[in-house]
């Protein structure tokens, strides 16, 4: 009884964990330009992060050590760093903008604006670092985070033309009046979302965290192969909502605000109280989970000791690493830079360095010496092939797509 | 080379440098002409957004602090657009008169989003939404016109 609870609470998280910052504008933004003529680069990017994000379990799982520990030493500092260079990166501005969206929905709350919470929410996040276990920081961030099934309800209550929908789905269905070029550029944008990197180095650094054995395998697919496509689920309602509300009225998302309206329009404050301090638990669990994987991944590659399963003092670079991201991170937002211009170009940013991301933990996956008889099947191998063909796709598409379409503009 | 042929080359050459030029003067003219539509609808957008916010927040489905973060938002955005708009080229007096008519429409925008926002923030309430209507109705007719004559 105490391990199904177990997996429940595992699956509970995963749904609630899953939704950041950059799923939920850049889910919004898709929906009230293109309705939901997207929807399949979703359903595309969680079955990527599926494929990947149980891989990475299983490595840390079987092996003990994090994914990031093993790149290194599987294919030495000069390819890892690489991997780290590209990862670090796009995780310090997904912090960012982490941040920026727990000071926005903070502004929701209070109409104060979001640069006076900015400081407060960077010291919360470090606080509970400092201070808090890590299971009952993921825990209660996913949990609370489950608010955001407001956004399913919240489509129901529009009681939308559900055939109508499934037409603006079908792929190839027409793109309005916005270019094609536009719409690819949203295409990779909310793969970038959806895949984006640190979730996977999050997901094998929390499994040694958590201590996680080869007993635990099934424990963690479970939570991936569940709890991350009904997370999907989740980002598909957002898309909804914005396609029912906005698109017939030209509205254009180019903030968080916007993204209430819909929710308004169906629930009322009940269901509008809901949806924010649900935006609050997830941005604020990103925030978590980016400054975390920052402190891991840098430490996993200069072989300091990391983890919040040793206590501050015994990990103080680790630490201090994750109090100087923060710091950048504030300072970025502190020169007035939008917070949803962040997102947007860090998820585009996020395509861009996947496949120095993938490939590795694919590579470490398949060895031997590390996996035993725990390494990836063929079927998972052909899977994660095709994936790294279309991963590469996109990151070179990102970048032409970034500058012919202006960001999408 | 004989002399007929050397014009030859030279006429075609103007021929070419002239096409060229037209090529790029039309390209400039529906390069403006995409970036005022461009302009129109974002202020559309902001405009639109502005009335719903109200409208929800009137039928007490919204919070005030929802509505007053919305209509900030988009006295920025719309503010932005209009900035947009005045480093629009000019190239032509069809251009310099469709980038006024847009201006304009925009202008009555900003007023109106400004003051509902302002208005909110003073006596918590917006009294009536007629001078966004107008506003939006005025950037809808700009942006309908440069639409057809596209």
């Amino acid at each position: 009884m105490k391990r199904v609870l177990g997996v429940a609470l595992g699956i509970l998280t995963a749904i609630g964990g899953f939704l950041d910052i950059g799923d939920m504008v850049t889910n919004a933004v898709v929906g009230s330009r293109f309705g939901l003529s997207l929807a399949w680069v979703v359903v595309v990017g969680v079955i990527g992060i599926c494929v990947f994000a149980q891989m990475s379990g299983r490595v840390a799982a079987v092996s003990g050590r994090a994914t990031f520990e093993l790149i290194r030493e599987r294919l030495g500092p000069r390819v890892a760093v690489l991997n780290l260079g590209a990862s670090f990166m796009i995780n310090l501005m997904t912090l960012t903008a982490e941040i920026g969206g727990v000071a926005l929905a903070l502004q929701l709350v209070s109409s104060v604006s979001y640069l006076l919470w900015v400081p407060f929410a960077a010291l919360a996040v470090w606080l509970v670092i400092w201070r808090v276990k890590f299971s009952v920081m993921e825990n209660v961030a996913g949990l609370v985070g489950l608010c955001l099934i407001g956004f399913a309800v919240a489509l129901f209550l529009l009681n939308p033309d559900w055939s109508e929908l499934g037409r603006q789905a079908v792929p190839g269905a027409s793109t309005g009046t916005e270019k094609v070029s536009t719409y690819w550029f949203y295409a990779v944008a909310l793969f970038g979302a959806a895949m984006t990197p640190y979730e996977v180095f999050f997901f094998s650094s929390g499994a040694v965290e958590e201590g996680w054995t080869v007993k635990d395998l099934a424990r963690s697919r479970a939570n991936v192969l569940v709890g991350f496509p009904l997370g999907g689920l989740l980002s598909l309602a957002i898309a909804g909502c914005a396609a029912v509300v906005l698109l017939p009225q030209f509205i254009s998302v180019t903030a968080l605000s916007q993204v209430m309206l819909p929710v308004a329009m169906a629930g009322g404050k009940v269901l509008l109280a809901l949806i924010i301090v649900g935006i609050v638990a997830a941005t604020a669990g990103a925030a978590l989970e980016t400054t975390l994987s920052a402190g891991y991944t840098i430490a996993q590659f200069l072989g300091w000791p990391w983890g919040k399963f040793r206590p501050p003092a015994q990990a103080a670079r680790f630490h201090l690493l994750m109090i100087i991201c923060l710091i950048v991170g504030i300072g970025t937002l502190m020169t007035g830079v939008d917070p949803i211009q962040v997102t947007e170009i860090s998820v585009v940013f996020s395509a861009v360095a996947l496949p120095l991301t993938y490939l590795p933990i694919l590579i470490v996956a398949n060895d031997p010496e590390y996996m035993g008889e725990h390494v990836n099947g063929q079927a998972l191998n052909g899977t994660a092939l095709i994936y790294l063909v279309i991963i590469l796709a996109a990151a070179l598409a990102a970048i032409p797509l970034l500058i012919i379409t202006g960001a999408g503009r | 080379m004989p002399e007929g042929g050397s014009v030859r080359v030279w006429r075609r050459a103007v021929g070419l440098i002239l096409c060229l030029g037209l090529l790029c003067g039309c390209s400039q003219r529906a390069e403006a002409m995409e970036d005022l539509i461009k302009a129109l609808g974002d202020a559309h957008s902001a405009i639109a957004s502005s009335i719903l916010a109200i409208e929800l927040y009137e039928h007490e489905r919204s919070t005030r602090a929802v509505t007053e973060t919305v209509l900030r938002d988009m006295a920025g955005q719309i503010v932005d657009v209009a900035s947009a708009l005045e480093s629009v080229k000019i190239d032509s007096d069809q251009t310099q008169s469709d980038r006024d008519a847009a201006l304009a429409a925009v202008h009555a925008g900003v007023t109106a989003v400004l003051a509902s926002r302002d208005e909110l923030k003073t006596h918590s309430a917006v009294g009536n939404i007629a001078e966004l209507e107008s506003a939006a109705r005025q950037v809808d007719s700009v942006l309908a016109e440069l639409r057809g004559s596209r």
